[in-house]
């Protein structure tokens, strides 16, 4: 069972960015979780189903618990393969006029997380238009080119190099996007929402307690808002990076060491309690909001 | 005199206020005119119901503790006589009050150098841009009551929802809902602190907006 679990790709990626120590901590606790669980948890029976698809299939995916990864790849297919854990939930697919739904089925819904586990990896075409919808544990979305709407309650989400729309929501758990060119808008309530090296000119993140970060370049004629409302917003991009910048506080503070030349009298001003900055660096192509009411913006130059 | 003159100097006959050519002066008029005639029949009512109600007797309580209030002010043997201005301003009664009289001319000077300042800025800023500032405001104001009665309706069918989920998601769940509520709480707040700023209501209109959705996505879930 452990060496299956240390073969998975998924927490080998894991271990990496968590390092060994830890992931031998997590091993050693859902060791001890599996043998407490025991009666209604079984070894991981795999699940696999293959539909054909026409162009521009519609995927729906509903699990609870459990790591989730979706990949575009080049055939008309979705293939599904799941490890089911335990003997409380049921794995339903069906293919009904070009739509594919996969969802898990729970027994007991009052039983605990660990009674409602189930890994997917999930292969789809890449212009597949995806729904998707987990509770707790790891979702990963890589190379689709279709809309994707994920809704996430704490569960990590990792989206990786998409093109087509993007809305992630979710509740405590950290989003992190990457390498994706497409209309992004995501929501979380504490969750963290982490952005690095996007080509989208066209992204929205509003939180309430969590951070947001933007690490990389602003597309010309782009528009970007970001809203954090406890949290903070940290910005990193190049010296040449051409923006016009709205930032507005209500309790929070603004630093900024990007040269920005202000459109008003001064770079942060003060103004019934508020603070702002408004001003543009180099030519001021792209439209960058920042808005926190409680929460530090930085701007930071890489 | 016109109708207006004589209504004016009723209240004043009635209380017995008035000098003998002046009585007969008015007597005649109200004698003459209906409407005059109907307001001193109302105040002569007004009159002797009064007098017919009962007087009031605080009880020693009230007085015993105003007397030591009295007692503890240093005023209590003072017996100005004359008119109320001559009073207030009697040698006896200015150097005990001296302390209070100072403090309320330094809260009056406070609260006029406070208003001149404020009344400075909305000049500055304009009856135009104050319209406009109430006026941005208002809609914010309306589509909050429509947030809240949205919230009213879904709060109940969440928690039944809750209900029935596994412990730990209904703990995450329901932290997720007690961080939506703090921070309506710090918009609220500040928006009390501070009625006129637009950015507040806006944060405080989209806190309601984020809990109306997440109430909404609770109940509408098909994962719970």
């Amino acid at each position: 069972m452990s060496f299956d679990l240390i073969r998975d790709p998924i927490l080998l990626h894991r271990a990496n960015a968590m390092g060994i120590q830890s992931l031998i901590m997590n091993l050693l606790r859902s060791s001890l979780l599996l043998a407490l669980s025991a009666p209604f948890l079984v070894a991981g029976e795999r699940f696999e189903k293959v539909f054909p698809v026409t162009k521009n299939p519609y995927v729906m995916i509903t699990n609870y618990t459990g790591v989730v990864t979706v990949k575009g790849w080049q055939r008309q297919e979705v293939k599904v393969i799941a490890i089911n854990f335990t003997k409380n939930v049921e794995i339903d697919t069906e293919l009904i006029g070009g739509k594919v739904k996969i969802a898990t089925h729970v027994l007991d819904k009052l039983a605990t997380t660990e009674k409602a586990k189930v890994d997917y990896q999930i292969l789809v075409p890449e212009d597949s238009n995806l729904d998707i919808q987990t509770n707790m544990g790891t979702l990963e979305v890589e190379n689709i080119r279709g809309t994707i709407e994920i809704d996430a309650v704490e569960a990590a989400v990792i989206v990786h190099g998409v093109s087509g729309y993007l809305q992630a929501r979710s509740l405590g758990s950290k989003l992190t996007i990457s390498n994706a060119s497409g209309m992004i808008q995501t929501n979380t309530v504490s969750g963290d929402i982490l952005f690095v090296h996007l080509q989208s000119n066209s992204v929205n993140a509003n939180s309430t307690l969590g951070n947001i970060s933007y690490d990389g370049d602003f597309v010309s004629r782009g528009k970007y808002a970001f809203t954090t409302n406890e949290g903070a917003i940290l910005i990193q991009c190049a010296e040449q990076a051409s923006v016009e910048w709205d930032a507005k506080t209500v309790k929070g503070v603004i630093e900024s060491d990007l040269p920005i030349t202000s459109k008003k009298h001064s770079s942060v001003s003060r103004d019934n309690g508020r603070q702002s900055l408004l001003g543009t660096s180099n030519r001021g192509e792209a439209t960058v909001q920042l808005s926190t009411f409680s929460g530090k913006i930085k701007i930071i130059r890489k | 005199m016109e109708c207006r003159d004589i209504q004016f100097r009723i209240s004043e006959w009635v209380d017995g206020e008035l000098k003998e050519a002046e009585i007969t002066e008015v007597e005649r008029h109200v004698s003459l005119c209906q409407s005059c005639s109907q307001i001193y029949d109302d105040f002569r009512i007004m009159r002797e119901s009064s007098l017919n109600l009962p007087v009031f007797e605080p009880s020693d309580v009230v007085w015993s503790n105003i007397r030591a209030q009295l007692a503890f002010e240093g005023i209590s043997e003072a017996k100005p006589e004359g008119s109320l201005w001559g009073r207030l301003f009697s040698r006896q009664f200015i150097p005990r009050l001296a302390p209070a009289y100072g403090t309320a001319i330094f809260l009056l000077t406070i609260i006029l150098f406070g208003s001149t300042i404020y009344i400075y800025k909305t000049r500055e800023l304009g009856p135009v841009a104050m319209t406009q500032e109430v006026e941005a405001i208002r809609p914010l104001q309306d589509a909050e009551q429509h947030y809240r009665k949205a919230i009213q309706a879904l709060d109940e069918a969440s928690r039944q929802k809750i209900q029935t989920v596994e412990p730990r998601m209904a703990e995450i769940l329901n932290d997720n809902l007690a961080t939506i509520d703090y921070y309506v709480q710090e918009c609220q707040d500040a928006a009390q602190k501070s009625p006129g700023n637009p950015l507040i209501q806006k944060y405080l209109l989209a806190a309601y907006q984020k809990k109306a959705e997440l109430l909404q996505s609770i109940v509408n879930s098909d994962v719970l």
